[in-house]
């Protein structure tokens, strides 16, 4: 009924991918209040950003942790702050401390956060975003190519998409779309084993066999007859598996037909996302993408699934933070997680992902705050705000869309309270953040070697499991889990399969099925998806569930983390 | 007539029919890129008459069905209470206080864009039972927000990001660079890009 008309409340930005949709929160009624699109329209709301307005109602803020709590022998016992902190001190016991912060958070947060622990004798940072993403924007800042300007998509001459680009940041498809309708000719590659939705729109689709993202972009990019041809050989450890002719044979066709449409390129676009499971080789893939997109004279554009993951990446640089891998070879110290959901974000089980874990703060509960001995509130991202590095790699302030609810400290506070509990004097206040945002001068790291592990032969019956982005999820869904849309309408999970798959094993359309791996199993219904090429399944790389089938493994040494493509099997529920 | 207000009598047997609406809603078949945005925002809609805008698989692609506010509805006719009604705006809507649930227009019609699977509340309350005691979920082209702003747009089409979601005058389609078929709108090679 449209009994009530809304009133506008605030106005702000989406920060869940670097898309920066504008959104409104809307009082309808007394006391509804929503997550609206403007008016008129603006780019778009995708479902992540309505769960993001969403969640600041009333019936969710309902399940939203406000204050301290502790689990003593199973029971939940609510805290003062003080006594919070002065548990988690206790907890360290005077020994060392790893705090594992949401790197999606505004630059400032970030920042303030790095000034406490480096003050902080007994504490190191580590800046938490998505470990495929992390190398990949170290590979695109190696590369030196320049990030596409929003202005700068109407002049492209070219786009080659890697991954599930349209599901990571739906609003990129309207300027892709715009640029082709004013030139039909203007080729449009699509790199995705995952057969996301651009994969229809492609004008040449280059096959890719499930984790081969850079063979078959070294075969995209080392068009032989062109004059440029060095952009992909020039990556060097990029191509380190190009060789493998099984793969090359496979794709060739396809891929020499996309590199030839991309040749003439003068103003080429590179528009990529990192998606989880698919890879080892993400700093090599944004490095040759990267170096491609310079040779054509064009630019690169990271979708990523937090807005911020470039700048932190940036501050872990400048600031010599520690990453992931690194922070979790770290076994004796005690770990804190400040946002995200590290158990979720590993694909770890809730005993691997919290092991040491004393505490974990979140606006909403998580697999992390759910395993945790002391729980701590934080703020929703819509109720910060400051700087993000959002599209084009822009520093744009963004408001807060609603103050934190009262008492609910920001991560920087929660940090200052324990530090100074721990006997550290305040550090100086960090200077201006924007010096901080500037572009790594770093190189491309060295390869390094692929963990052991399960490396398990795949059976006749078997077919490889990708994870790809989908647009409902945003990150490893702690935030859009708690929506209704997402637990409601979309209760059922998509168990993408090509139609040859589904055939050969009696499968309709929607019908539920159960995925197995050797690592767990995974419910959901089955899409019969008409872009995967038969062998794959495709499952939403935001659900811990998903993930578990595939966890992401340390590198020897801490070089890095890696999950890969697994054999799993695929049966009929009745 | 302010649009929240009662809607006039169902337009059958009621006299001159209401004017033609103004300004529907059409879907670029090559832009889709099945994102469900748009029904993500409609079924978020505190204000509307449920989630009206659900996709449903048409071969190879995964499109939102949407109403077409048909000149001569055939849900107003099936609608054996009068609850689903032709407004004076030429909007076709349900009213809530008399929808009993029986699923009469949803089989009525000939669009299957109020089809049980789609957007009837069974959905939405994850409910086995397809419609008694439920109401169907229909389309009014967010009313409360073309109140607030006559420049403003339904959800579903401020929230599409890749533009496919065009909120249109109904005519003339070809001043309006539309290559209309039914209530889609498709580019020059139609389905080329999706069967490629
Ligand atoms: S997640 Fe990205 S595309 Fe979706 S609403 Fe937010 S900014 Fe827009
Ligand atoms: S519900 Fe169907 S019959 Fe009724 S107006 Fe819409 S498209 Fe026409
Ligand atoms: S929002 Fe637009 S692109 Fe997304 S499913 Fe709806 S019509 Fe298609």
């Amino acid at each position: 009924m449209s009994s009530s008309a809304a009133t506008a409340e605030a106005a702000g930005l989406c920060t869940l991918c670097p898309g920066a949709c504008a959104m409104q929160l809307a009082r309808h009624g007394d006391f509804m209040l929503r997550g609206e699109v403007p008016l008129t329209n603006r780019g778009g709301l995708c479902p992540r950003g309505s769960a993001l307005g969403e969640v600041l109602d009333p019936p969710s803020a309902a399940r939203r942790i406000l204050v301290p709590q502790a689990r003593d022998d199973g029971r939940s016992v609510l805290l003062s702050f003080p006594d919070a902190v002065e548990r988690v001190i206790q907890a360290t016991a005077g020994g060392e401390i790893t705090v594992f912060l949401d790197g999606n958070l505004p630059a400032e947060q970030l920042q303030a956060a790095a000034a406490w622990t480096a003050a902080w004798r007994n504490a190191d940072l580590c800046l938490m975003i998505e470990p495929a993403e992390r190398d990949l924007l170290i590979g695109l800042e190696s590369s030196g190519a320049p990030y596409l300007e929003p202005s700068a998509w109407a002049g492209c001459d070219g786009f080659l998409l890697i991954g599930g680009v349209f599901e990571a940041n739906p609003t990129c498809s309207r300027r892709i779309f715009e640029r082709r309708k004013s030139d039909r000719k203007v080729p449009l590659v699509v790199i995705d084993p995952g057969g996301g939705a651009a994969c229809k729109f492609a004008s040449h689709r280059a096959a890719c066999p499930p984790g081969r993202e850079l063979a078959v972009l070294s075969a995209v990019a080392i068009e032989p007859a062109s004059p440029d041809a060095p952009a992909g050989r020039a990556c060097g450890p990029a191509v380190r598996r190009s060789e493998d002719s099984e793969v090359l044979a496979e794709a060739t066709l396809t891929a020499k037909a996309a590199g030839a449409a991309l040749k003439s390129c003068s103003r080429l676009a590179v528009v990529v996302t990192a998606e989880y499971g698919r890879s080892a080789d993400w700093a090599a893939i944004g490095c040759l993408a990267g170096r491609l997109a310079k040779a054509r004279g064009g630019s690169v554009a990271p979708q990523t699934s937090g807005a911020n993951a470039l700048a932190a990446v940036r501050i872990e640089h400048r600031l010599g933070t520690l990453p992931l891998a690194k922070a979790l070879l770290r076994n004796g110290d005690v770990r804190v997680v400040l946002g995200g959901d590290l158990a979720a974000l590993l694909g770890w089980t809730q005993e691997q992902g919290t092991r040491g874990l004393a505490a974990a703060a979140a606006a909403l509960p998580n697999r992390t705050t759910q395993a945790a001995r002391i729980v701590l509130p934080m703020p929703l991202p819509a109720e910060l705000s400051g700087t993000y590095l959002l599209e084009g790699s822009r520093a744009v302030t963004v408001g807060a869309l609603v103050p934190p609810p009262a008492a609910v400290p920001t991560p920087e506070e929660l940090l200052g309270a324990f530090a100074r509990r721990g006997g550290t004097a305040a550090p100086r206040p960090p200077a201006d953040v924007s010096g901080l945002l500037d572009r790594c001068d770093c190189p491309l790291p060295a390869a390094w070697p692929i963990p052991p592990g399960d490396a398990e032969p795949p059976g006749d019956e078997d077919l490889t499991l990708l994870l790809a982005r989908q647009g409902f999820n945003a990150g490893t869904g702690e935030i859009t889990a708690h929506a209704s849309y997402q637990t409601i309408a979309r209760a059922e999970p998509d168990v993408r399969l090509a139609p040859a798959d589904a055939h050969r094993l009696g499968l309709r359309n929607l019908q539920p099925v159960l995925v197995r791996s050797r690592h767990g199993q995974f419910r959901g219904r089955a899409k019969l998806c008409p872009t995967l090429a038969a062998g794959a399944v495709v499952l939403d790389e935001a659900l811990c569930e998903a993930r578990r089938l595939l966890p992401c493994r340390l590198a020897p040494g801490g070089e890095g983390l890696v999950a890969l493509p697994v054999p799993v099997t695929v049966e009929v529920l009745p | 007539m302010s649009p929240t207000s009662v809607p006039r009598a169902p337009s059958a047997g009621a006299g001159a029919p209401p004017p033609a609406i103004e300004k529907r809603i059409v879907l670029d078949l090559d832009r889709c890129i099945e994102c469900n945005s748009c029904a993500a925002a409609c079924f978020l809609n505190p204000a509307g008459a449920g989630p009206a805008v659900a996709p449903a698989r048409a071969g190879a692609a995964l499109l939102p069905m949407l109403c077409r506010q048909c000149a001569s509805p055939a849900c107003v006719d099936a609608c054996p209470v009068e609850a689903m009604v032709r407004d004076d705006r030429g909007v076709v809507r349900r009213r809530a206080f008399r929808c009993i649930g029986c699923g009469s227009c949803s089989r009525a019609c000939p669009f299957g864009v109020l089809g049980e699977e789609l957007g009837g509340l069974r959905t939405f309350l994850r409910s086995k039972d397809a419609f008694s005691g439920r109401l169907m979920a229909k389309c009014d082209l967010c009313q409360d927000r073309l109140a607030a702003d006559p420049r403003a747009e339904p959800r579903c089409v401020a929230a599409c990001p890749s533009g496919a979601l065009r909120f249109v005058e109904t005519a003339p389609p070809a001043a309006q660079d539309l290559d209309l078929l039914g209530g889609r709108t498709v580019g020059q090679d139609l389905f080329a890009r999706r069967t490629r």
